[in-house]
């Protein structure tokens, strides 16, 4: 740019335009996510939780764009007759990662995928894998044929170019209640509900360890955009009953016991009474979600943010069913 | 006419609110809007008229929006503008005899700043927040289309509390599909007016709702009691010439109406 061109612009507009004008182009060649586009890289940091077994644990955060949405536990079998797999994260990238990681890991290939539920933190890292070795119950692959597109879509908004390549997954293979066996491992399925419509657990009868997706989060709050809580609470007590030796949360550390199960019911409890209460008191969502916790949540991860989201995923139920009709005179 | 952006009067920031004219959300379309929905009048930016928002967008077709402008004291007309939207203004309130505050829902389009504009006599004060959002609440048809129930269609649920202030809430949910009329073969169908009174007709608010509000509106709004008796009545058209009415009882004082009130 001339001098002549500069003091023609400038004798336009004052020098605080001038300015703002200034730090906007000098922003311009930064284009937002560039600096990182060469270094998008899952760092996965597998844990041994028994012998041949390996969970890479989930960031306690909300799916962003700088955690790629890396938030759900991921669980890695070695078996006799190759690798499986529990979830398979949240794109495809991430999908590809995690199975260079675990042939790296077992030094045999992938030969099952178990996706515990729709959730896009659990299995948009499908696509890495063939599609036979993908498995799912009957509604969970029905969700992914009519909700998959606003999935993926919210995932590439949220977490932008961590999504590069990712599409809807297309389980290739069904399964249902029962036990299965992969070489020397057996997996009990149970497709419960409640979180979602349909969640897969697994109990892996060698190990004595409990898959319970998404039905139990430790330590870091449930999330409820598609929940039914009686539905829920009822599969809880299900899981109560396994005996499990240890019990891998969906989101949340790897612990012996039930802490996680009475935990996800506790939080339940006391979302589901909070906003009963603040309803019966003629709260709207934007006053409920102002309400503090009680202090037992302090140590629970996105608590505040979580029930914020629970407020308006439940409100609308009560509304509909609890505030009385009227007379129309 | 534009006047400096005022926050709630203190030495420091007096200063610095002289330094600017400019729209605190720094909004494309403001210069447009504020023309067609404020002018002839004075427009101050000012704290006191708050827009509440949830901490994130969870549904498009829902966004709970709460306008409050109670720290003005009495105002003549509230209006909601929202920038960047198919139906800019979505909803238009005279709190005749009610405090001026609405909590309502409403669908969104695409990220956009959502303020509120209370006028007092000639003076325009206008607050708002920039409200974070995906695309496609207005003109994306729903994956799975929502089953009108047109039996029921203009069936109110609402309930009245008495506030610990001596006013009433109430808070109601009309059973009402609110077609905005951009979906293909679904032509525009949606509640214009719904106003509350006493048991006489005098009203207490009154609203022009529009195409932007979400489906089944549910409305929390804060009249005073009425002198004549214990109930309030909501009366609601729509733009078919569906009247929709309903009586609302008002009930004996509960303890605990203060907790978590905004």
């Amino acid at each position: 740019m001339t001098s002549t061109t500069a003091g023609s612009l400038m004798s336009g507009i004052n020098r605080r335009e001038w300015l703002a004008l200034g730090l906007a182009a000098a922003t311009l060649p930064v284009i937002p996510g560039a600096a990182e586009a060469a270094v998008l890289k899952y760092a996965l940091n597998p844990v041994v939780i028994a012998p041949g077994v390996w969970t890479i644990y989930g960031l306690p955060e909300p799916i962003t764009a700088k955690n790629g949405g890396a938030i759900a536990n991921i669980t890695i079998f070695d078996t006799s007759e190759g690798t499986v797999l529990i979830d398979a994260g949240p794109s495809h990238r991430y999908g590809e990662a995690l199975k260079a990681k675990a042939v790296e890991l077992t030094g045999k290939p992938v030969v099952r995928v178990y996706l515990t539920h729709y959730h896009t933190d659990h299995v948009l890292g499908a696509t890495a894998f063939d599609s036979g070795t993908v498995s799912a119950g009957k509604t969970l692959t029905a969700d992914l044929k009519t909700i998959g597109n606003d999935l993926t879509n919210a995932m590439y908004r949220v977490a932008g170019d961590w999504m590069r390549g990712t599409d809807v997954p297309q389980p290739g293979r069904e399964v249902s209640e029962g036990v299965e066996a992969v070489g020397n491992r057996s997996f009990r399925l149970m497709p419960l509900a409640g979180h979602t419509s349909e969640d897969l657990c697994l109990y892996e009868e060698s190990t004595g360890l409990l898959f319970p997706g998404d039905l139990v989060f430790l330590d870091r709050a449930a999330t409820t955009p598609d929940a039914k809580i009686d539905t829920w609470r009822s599969s809880l007590e299900r899981l109560k009953g396994i005996g499990h030796k240890l019990l891998v949360p969906g989101h949340g550390p790897v612990e012996p016991g039930a802490r996680g199960i009475e935990q996800t019911q506790r939080w339940l409890d006391t979302i589901e009474a909070q906003i009963g209460d603040g309803f019966e008191r003629g709260l709207d969502i934007t006053e409920l979600m102002a309400v503090p916790l009680p202090d037992w949540t302090n140590g629970i991860a996105v608590a505040k943010y979580e029930y914020a989201r629970s407020v308006m995923h439940l409100m609308p139920g009560l509304e509909a069913t609890r505030l009385p009709q009227t007379d129309r005179a | 006419m534009m006047v400096p952006f005022r926050k709630s009067p203190s030495p420091a920031t007096a200063v610095a609110a002289e330094t600017t004219t400019r729209d605190p959300l720094d909004s494309p379309m403001w210069n447009d809007l504020s023309k067609r929905y404020l002018s002839g009048r004075t427009v101050v930016f000012d704290d006191r008229v708050q827009v509440i928002l949830p901490p994130v967008t969870e549904n498009q077709t829902q966004v709970p929006i709460t306008i409050d402008a109670r720290a003005l004291g009495q105002v003549d007309e509230i209006l909601v503008i929202v920038d960047l939207h198919p139906f800019p203004q979505p909803l238009r309130m005279e709190p005749i005899a009610a405090q001026p505050f609405v909590v309502y829902r409403q669908k969104i389009e695409q990220g956009t700043p959502v303020r509120a504009a209370a006028r007092q006599g000639d003076t325009w004060y206008v607050g708002g927040r920039y409200l974070d959002a995906a695309g496609g609440g207005c003109s994306v048809p729903p994956a799975v289309i929502a089953k009108i129930d047109w039996e029921h269609v203009g069936e109110i649920r609402a309930r009245a509390w008495r506030e610990a202030d001596g006013g009433a809430r109430v808070r109601m949910r009309l059973l009402h599909p609110m077609d905005n009329g951009m979906i293909a073969n679904i032509p525009a169908f949606f509640i214009e007016t719904l106003n509350v009174t006493d048991a006489s007709g005098a009203p207490l608010a009154k609203l022009q709702l529009s195409e932007a509000i979400a489906a089944n509106p549910t409305l929390t709004l804060l009249p005073e009691i009425p002198k004549d008796g214990q109930v309030l009545k909501v009366a609601a058209r729509d733009n078919n010439g569906g009247d929709f009415k309903a009586t609302v009882p008002i009930p004996a004082a509960a303890p605990r109406m203060r907790e978590g009130r905004l």
